[in-house]
């Protein structure tokens, strides 16, 4: 029997545990519409959290007069259940490319809060600092 | 004028700046030596940031059962808190340890270092991926 490898006692499965690899986690607790809690937010305002064909896909709206930016729809490159053994979906990675600057998203449900880390770096000559944002954002009913 | 490109508020600078080049991030809040508060961890047990030619570079242990294993230093991408900022207090790394990949996200709150590992398994162990937040104190 192969040896499983592993850099951290988080990466190791339990003695007797069946490993399955057609295990596919859940989505659910990910997809739907996601507002941030801070009214005044600068950065991104919504996001639309959909799966399609077991993928996770991300349209994230940014803050702008007279109403948001949409970003686009985007695959996520991974979705992370909370732990090695098959479990809901909480955390996903996705990144936007403008061309101008790349924005690699980062988020994860804590508390019924959907968290996203923002890694924003700019490939223009605007003398702007890369920079991160952390912002919250609860889940709504609305479709809009 | 060449009108600067936003994809949200937030990036838009609060002054007119001259200098057209990416400066250089201050990373003196980064460097030293942070170490799991959790002393039951089963993840990230020590990290060590430090830097050369302006290169901040991630060295992690991750915690094992006889001690903690090296998974050697790799190099990180800086960020600011914002567009305006010259201090670095965030950083984004990547190991690919062949079978597995991880993603790291840390930032500086309030004298802590905050690390998001995102690990995704590339063999066919049937290990779900997963994802980790902990919290690390300087030494």
């Amino acid at each position: 029997m192969q040896a499983v490898q592993y850099v951290q006692a988080h990466d190791r499965l339990e003695a007797g545990t069946e490993r399955r690899a057609d295990a596919y986690p859940t989505l659910a607790p990910l997809v739907g519409t996601w507002i941030n809690t801070n009214p005044d937010a600068r950065g991104i305002v919504k996001l639309l959290l959909e799966s399609q064909d077991d993928s996770l896909t991300v349209r994230a709206y940014g803050a702008d007069e007279p109403e948001p930016h949409d970003w686009g729809q985007i695959q996520a490159e991974t979705a992370y259940p909370a732990g090695i053994r098959p479990h809901e979906c909480m955390g996903f990675v996705a990144h936007y490319d403008f061309d101008f600057m790349e924005a690699q998203l980062q988020g994860n449900m804590n508390l019924g809060l959907l968290i996203v880390a923002s890694f924003n770096t700019f490939k223009d000559d605007s003398g702007r600092s890369s920079y991160f944002a952390r912002e919250f954002f609860r889940k709504t009913q609305d479709q809009n | 004028m060449t009108v600067m490109q936003c994809s949200r508020t937030e990036d838009q600078l609060s002054y007119t700046t001259t200098d057209n080049a990416q400066g250089v991030l201050d990373l003196s809040t980064l460097y030293g030596t942070w170490l799991n508060t959790n002393p039951a961890s089963g993840g990230i047990a020590k990290v060590l940031l430090d830097h050369r030619d302006d290169v901040l570079r991630v060295g992690i242990f991750g915690v094992d059962a006889g001690g903690m294993r090296d998974w050697g230093e790799v190099t990180a991408e800086v960020y600011a808190k914002s567009v305006d900022a010259k201090d670095g207090m965030a950083f984004s790394a990547v190991y690919d340890f062949g079978f597995m990949l991880t993603r790291i996200q840390a930032n500086v709150k309030q004298g802590v270092l905050v690390i998001a590992s995102f690990t995704q398994f590339k063999d066919d162990s049937g290990r779900a991926n997963y994802f980790v937040r902990e919290f690390f104190h300087q030494e």
